[in-house]
Parts: structure tokens; sequence; C-alpha cells
């Protein structure tokens, strides 16, 4: 380690990653243990960790390779439909293991053979073509699924027969194992001249062309592979399943593939690996959940405490050093709106009339004046006109939420999450490209390793001082994080 | 016999694939111009496989649209007559001329609709430069917005609702235009193509869930036909000219479809916001140089396209029963099939593109043997169209040259 602060964080970075990583897989290691002791428990971390496969090499197709595929999901789904069709047409008296096995390998050479397929046809193709294109592709092959339905089952199912052997325990940890091999199989593939090419190609493909990558071959490699690598996984998961049906090769599928990549961070799959896995199951656990009017109005209290927090931080941020100031300004930005909250959460439901009481309205308009407050201390404030009209935006919002979380309490209105839980990942999804191209993740990864390895240079500074650049050094604006 | 016919028959997507990679290499070793080459190729090596393409490939003659490419089209048309004749001497649309003439008839009505639908989609690629992945939901919405305003708000007739869905459908599609696309021009995206995609793709998603949310799956929405609240006392559900048998109330969406698309090229002919939007399509620094507010075309046409599209669906839930989500995927898939055959950017093109997909699937619907898997196969004929126009012609029928 040099004492520069890029290197310092790639350090730092790989470190606590393979900490998180770590952690993570630990924690589903021994889950099934503790935590998914039903059947039901598995089923779900089974989709969880097959979501997450596609999720991180749907990442290293579209960003990382610049391919933006729509044909994801439905070359898995043709996997497992041909490996189930075939075992069940051809060698019906095979026994489980020779009959799931040959499954399998038809299903996974199928998946290589319509990808790569797909990947000659769509060589000359470029950015909105090429989607264009996959779109229709795992359309039609969904469409073609429901009509052979003599081959096929249709809409309703097909019984995929030869289960693979073993409990649902065993099929859960196989999962995990396909998802640790397949994030390896990504790593060294990013880390490997491939994955410099493939960056290059992602940003000018003239560019990378006249620099001597070899552009079609390797559009062709990167979608042959992850073809590969779906098909594989696909070939397995459905063998852990009962029956096949044609909303394996939907796009409402993929899009939730897309919305957990883009989530995690596009261009980053071991990150839309992990926020497939977080997201499938926050989705699943949401499914039952329904809100009673004062559940909402608890939820957006707690929103606008958070919102609050951001809106008077740069009010806030003040001048003075002093202990007594700094104490001051965290007290009121921190402790103050979760007071507020914990007060009325504690006492309206005692006074009279409950959560839509005149206690509560009183510190509904408490929340308000405290707004209106830290927006004249605005105009104080040392701002340039942008932050402060952002600050200001950024108040108003959680008015909004207020008053409409006011508004259903008061209307006694019942909202049902499990049903409308799909259009807020759908606001989410769009909020974060329109916000945090970067995902949700990445950026606090950044944030708490970017601390970490100040703090390291810190130190070394003060142990070995002259040991290359100081911390304070601003780094190179050029510097771009490694995946 | 039939087995070397088989032969033939799957072998023919091969020598299309040669031709479209062999004859434009040849041509252009050879010095000749390579222009239409690659039509030329795949259509000769899909009518004629190598036997044509070995005469093309040794001759190396000047191409002509007539000879090379209208002539190898209209043998392909014919062979597949034949093979078809040969294969099911039984089937309808063999043995009965007004079958034909009536899907033929009914595929124009429909196409119209979805010539609307493309039109919008293409019209919003010519301006911004962006392939809008939200279009099949506009159409979804529109049509919901209709339903429940002829459910629940309104006893009219539901051409009368259509022009409420279009104000609405505008608004909205600004609104988007100005929430989620405007970053794109104002230089702060980094990949402005990729973002696009992602970002239109994503509120698709969003407002297919809203939807659902708010009606839960449905298998059809049924809403009040045109008929059932007759307009001109218009109220038997079809009627016959001649040999062929027309619905009425697919015949008002098709003149609504039609009158749209006329209603559309007027605006972009004959008002100075129309010719604004067309100088942007044609060159924005220019555009912007005599005094054309970009920012401001792209917001106008991004709710125009959602208006047609939005307007189509309006159109169209009176007269057919309008799955939920299912009708966003079709339509999208459709209008995308359409705008490639028409060439990205071109709107004559997507009103002629739309016309030809109807008919083609109305017909490979109607002859299919099977009628349900032909009904399903419908979007399937437009892959296989879209799959040779990429191969022969990626820049459609009537695309600018770039």
């Amino acid at each position: 380690v040099t004492g520069t602060l890029p290197a310092a964080r790639a350090a730092v970075r790989l470190r606590i990653g393979a900490g998180l990583l770590g952690a993570v897989g630990v924690f589903f290691a021994v889950a099934p243990l503790a935590v998914f002791t039903t059947g039901y428990g598995l089923d779900v971390a089974r989709l969880a960790f097959y979501l997450a496969i596609l999720a991180c090499t749907w990442s290293l197709l579209a960003g990382v390779a610049g391919q933006f595929s729509f044909a994801h999901v439905a070359i898995a789904g043709l996997a497992g439909y041909s490996g189930a069709i075939w075992s069940r047409r051809m060698f019906a008296d095979l026994d489980w293991v020779a009959g799931a096995a040959g499954s399998i390998a038809v299903g996974t050479a199928f998946g290589l053979a319509v990808g790569t397929a797909l990947g000659l046809l769509t060589l000359r193709l470029r950015g909105a073509y090429f989607a264009l294109f996959t779109i229709a592709f795992a359309e039609v092959a969904r469409l073609v699924i429901i009509a052979e339905s003599d081959l096929t089952g249709g809409r309703l199912s097909m019984p995929v027969f030869p289960q693979l052997p073993g409990s649902d325990t065993a099929h859960y940890y196989a999962l995990l194992g396909l998802l640790l091999a397949t994030l390896a199989a990504v790593y060294v593939l990013l880390h490997s001249r491939i994955g410099l090419n493939l960056h290059a190609m992602r940003e000018d493909p003239d560019a990378a062309e006249a620099m001597g990558v070899n552009v079609s071959a390797l559009k062709l490699q990167v979608i042959a592979v992850t073809s590969l690598l779906v098909s594989f996984a696909g070939a397995v998961y459905f063998h852990t399943t009962p029956r096949m049906v044609p909303e394996n090769l939907d796009l409402i599928l993929m899009s939730q593939v897309i919305a957990f990549a883009i989530i995690g961070g596009l261009e980053h799959p071991l990150a839309a690996a992990l926020s497939a896995v977080l997201l499938t199951f926050l989705m699943e656990n949401l499914r039952t959940v329904s809100l009673a009017g004062r559940q909402i109005e608890l939820l957006a209290m707690g929103l606008i405490a958070a919102a609050m927090m951001n809106f008077l931080w740069p009010v806030l941020r003040g001048t003075g050093t002093g202990w007594l100031s700094v104490a001051g300004r965290h007290l009121v930005a921190w402790l103050a709106p979760g007071l507020l909250l914990a007060g009325w959460w504690l006492f309206a439901p005692v006074a009279a009339g409950g959560y839509h009481s005149t206690a509560g309205w009183a510190v509904a308009g408490g929340a308000v004046a405290l707004i209106v407050a830290g927006g004249a201390g605005l105009h104080r404030a040392d701002l340039s006109p942008a932050a402060r009209r952002a600050a200001i935006a950024l108040g108003l919002v959680p008015l909004a939420v207020l008053l409409a979380a006011k508004l259903i309490a008061v209307g006694q209105i019942h909202l049902q999450l499990g049903v409308w839980r799909l259009a807020v990942f759908g606001a989410v999804l769009v909020a974060t490209l329109r916000f945090i191209p970067n995902g949700l993740f990445l950026p606090v990864f950044d944030y708490f390793t970017s601390r970490a390895a100040l703090r390291t240079l810190a130190v070394r500074h003060r142990d070995h001082p002259g040991d290359g650049r100081p911390a304070s050094e601003p780094e190179p604006a050029t510097d771009r994080a490694a995946p | 016999v039939s087995t070397i016919l088989w032969w033939a028959l799957a072998s023919a997507p091969l020598w299309a694939v040669v031709g479209s990679i062999a004859v434009p290499r040849r041509y252009r070793t050879a010095g000749q111009d390579p222009g239409l080459a690659r039509t030329a190729g795949t259509l000769l090596g899909l009518a004629t496989g190598p036997a044509g393409l070995a005469w093309l490939y040794a001759r190396v003659p000047p191409l002509r649209s007539d000879r090379h490419v209208l002539a190898p089209a209209l043998l392909l048309t014919g062979e597949a007559y034949l093979v078809l004749r040969a294969q099911a001497p039984g089937n309808v649309c063999m043995t009965s001329g007004s079958y034909v003439l009536n899907q033929i008839q009914g595929g124009i009505l429909v196409g119209a609709v979805l010539a609307t639908v493309a039109v919008g989609l293409t019209l919003v690629y010519s301006v911004l430069g962006v392939v809008s992945f939200t279009h099949g939901q506009f159409v979804m919405v529109g049509g919901v917005t209709a339903y429940l305003l002829l459910t629940e708000v309104w006893q009219v007739n539901p051409v009368a609702a259509i022009p409420v869905v279009g104000l609405a459908m505008f608004a909205l599609g600004a609104a988007v235009e100005m929430a989620l696309l405007s970053p794109m021009h104002r230089g702060r995206v980094d990949r402005k193509d990729e973002y696009a995609i992602l970002i239109t793709f994503g509120f698709g998603v969003f407002l297919q869930y809203a939807v659902l949310g708010l009606l839960g799956p449905t298998s059809g929405l049924r809403a009040p036909r045109y008929t059932d609240r007759p307009l001109f006392g218009l109220d038997a559900t079809s009627f016959t000219v001649a040999n062929l048998r027309l619905d009425t109330n697919f015949l008002i969406t098709g003149v609504v479809g039609v009158l749209l698309c006329a209603g559309l090229t007027m605006f972009l002919r004959h008002t100075w916001s129309g010719r604004a939007l067309r100088a942007v399509s044609m060159n924005p620094q220019a555009a912007a140089v005599a005094g054309i507010d970009s920012g401001r075309s792209f917001t106008v046409a991004f709710g125009l396209g959602a208006m047609l599209a939005g307007m189509a669906g309006a159109a169209l839930v009176p007269a057919v029963n309008f799955p939920i989500p299912d009708i966003a995927g079709q339509m999208a898939i459709v209008s995308y099939v359409i705008v490639v055959l028409g060439g990205l950017g071109s709107v004559p093109g997507a009103f002629l593109g739309g016309l030809f997909i109807g008919v083609v699937q109305s017909l490979g619907a109607g002859c299919y043997p099977d009628p349900s898997k032909g009904a399903v196969y419908q979007t399937a004929f437009g892959l296989v169209i879209f799959a040779f126009v990429l191969l022969a012609r990626p820049r459609g029928f009537f695309g600018r040259h770039q």
C-alpha cells in the first residue's frame, strides 16, 4: 500500500467489501438452521438466489458491457422448459439422477445456443435497436410457450418431473453454491483483460475497436457467457421447483431483475446480486402487509423526522466550534424530531380520541412549525441559491407527506401495501435512476470506505510522516471507483 | 418430395443470413455500390437459395430496386403461397376469397389503430432521439382512463371520451418528459441512450403496477361499446357492404385511428409548433439558431406521443376486451415492429407499416390452422418480420439516410 488516497481506498474497499460479503455469506450458510426453518422460507430464499444470479449477470451484460438485453430472463426460462420437455418426452424411464443431470445439461446447452444465436443476429444493432429486438424476442418466446400447450402445458403449467435429489435444505445449498460460483466467475471475468475491454467497449465502441479490441467477438462472447450462466442457473433452479409456468419468462420478472440491478448499482454485479437477495425478501414480506391509516401516519412521521434532519442540516451546520454550539446543533437536528416522534407515539393513543386526537394534530402542528422555523433560518444560512432551493423543496416534501398522511388517517383509509408494493417498487426504481444513478448501496459503501481510508491514511501519516502524499491532499479527479 | 421441401424451407433462413453477409462484402470488394446489396442478398437468398446467390456473386450486376429487390420479394410471396397451398389445401384462406378479403379489411381497421400508436412512438424518436419503452403502458393507461370515464363518470358515446383522454395523456407525457427526460438534454446524464432506455422502461413498470394496484389483474376490461350508446342511430353491431362484413365498433376505431394520424400530419405541416418539431428533428442546432426552444419541443413531442398512444387506447377499449396488463406489452411490441419496418423516425413509414402489420396479423391469425394458437402467434409473425427487416434493411423501408 502506497500512501496515496486511491490506493488506500482500494485496499479498504477490498477489505470491507470482502468482510461484508463474508458476513452475508455466513448468514445465509447458517440460515437454514435458525431462520428459514419452513419450506416456504427456503422457497423464497431459492427464488432470491436465482434472481440474484439473474441480476448479477444482467448487470455484467448491461451495466458493464452496455448490451441492454431484455431477453435475459427468457433465456433462463427457455433453458428450464427445454430441459423439462427433454426429460419428459425422451427419457421418461431414466432414474432421477441421470434424468435431472441430462435435463440440466440439455437445458443449459439450449439456452446457450439461443443466447448465441440472438447475439449473432443482433451483432450489428446498437443501443435502442438491440433493446427493441430482445424485448420482442422475450415476449414471443413466452407466447410460443403458451401456444404450444401440448408440449409445454401452456398457460397452466408443466410438471418438472425429475426433481433434484435431496431435501429442500439441500436444494437451498445448491442454489447458494451456484450463486457464489456465479459471483466468483463474474468477479474473475471483470478483473481480467476481458473486463477492461468490456469497459472500453461500453464507453465508446468505435474508439475501442480502433485500439484493437475486437468488439464483435467481445459482444458475442459476453452474451454467450451470460447466457451460459443464466441457463445453467435456470435449469438447476427449475429442477428444485415442482412446476414450470410461462410467468418464468415474463417481462414482469425481467423488469424486477432490472430494478434489482439498478437499485443495487447497475455497473456493479456484486451490488446488484446483494440488492436482489435483500429486495426479494423485502417484497415477499410486504406481500400481506396492509397498513391502517394511523400506521401510515406513524410512518410518515418517521419519514418527516428523517427529512427534517436533511432539511435543517445546512442551516445547522453553522459556524460555531465550541462544544455547546456543536451539541446544540446536534440536539436540534437529530434529537428534536426523534423526541417529537417518540412523544407523539407514546402519548397520542392515550389522549382522548386516539391517534386522530387534538394531541395528534398538535404534534403535527409542532412539526410544521419546526419546518417553518427551519425555512426562516435558511435565510440566515450561508447557502448558494441552488442549495437553498433544494433545501426548501426538501422541506416541502415532508409537509405534503404529513398532510396526506393526516388525511388518510382521518379518513380511516386502509392501504393495501401488498397490492401497491410493486407500484412503490417501480417508483423507487424511477427515482433511483433519476437521482442516484449509481444505485442505493454504492454511495453508502463509498462514503464509509472513503472515511475509513482517510482515517487509515491519517494514522499512517502520523506514524510515518513523509511517506507518500499527506492525507489532506485531494484525490485526483479522474479516479473512478473500480468495480 | 415433402422431405426435400422441408429441408429447402428450413435452409432458407440460412441462405438469407449468408446473402446478407456475403453479398455486400462481394460488392464492396468488387468496387460496386453496396447500397442495396444487403437487401437484395437477403431476399434472393431467401427466395432462391444458393442458386440466386451464386448468380449474384459471380455476375455482380449493378443493383436496381425493381429487378433485384421487388422481383425476389414477389417471387418469395408466390413461393410462400404455393407452399401453403401444397401443405394445407383445405385451409379456409385457400378456398374462400371473401374470407381473405374480410380478414384484410379487419386487419386494416385494427392496423389504423396500431399505426396511431406507432406514429406516436416514431414522433418521439424523431424529435428526442429516444425510443420510449413506456409507450405500451401509455396505451394501457389511456384505455383504462377511458374505461373509468365511461363506466364511472359519463354515460355518453365512447367517442366523446377520446379527446378528454387525449388531453390528460398529453399532460402526463409532458410531465414525464420534464421530470425524467429533460436532464438528458441538459447534459446532466452520463450515458444518454442507456439512461433513456432504463428510465422509460422503469416508468413503464411503475405505470403497469399502479394500474394493477388500482384495478387488480383482470382478464379483460369490458367497456361500453360504441353501438351501446349509439351516435347518429348507429346501433347495428355489424353491416354488410358487397361481400364485406364490417364490424361497426372496429370501423369507428379504425376511422378514429386514421383521423388521428391525419390530424398529426396536418399539425406537423401547417402549424408553427409542428414545423418547430420537424425542424428540431432534422437538425437541433440549426433549429436552436433559428430561435426554436428545443427543450419545449422535446416536451411537446413526448406529450404528443403519449397523447396518440392514449387516444389509441381509448379508441380501442370500446371495441375489444382490453386485457390488463398484457395489452401494454402487446401494443409496445407491435409498435416496435412497425417503426422498425417503416424506419425509426418516419411518420408515413409508421402509418403504412401499421396498416401492413395489421393485415399480416389478421391474415396470420385467421389462416393459421389452429385458431387458438393463431391468436397467440399474432405477435410472433411480427417478430419474424422484425428479424427479417433487421437483416435486410436495418434502417427500415422509409428511414432517413443517416
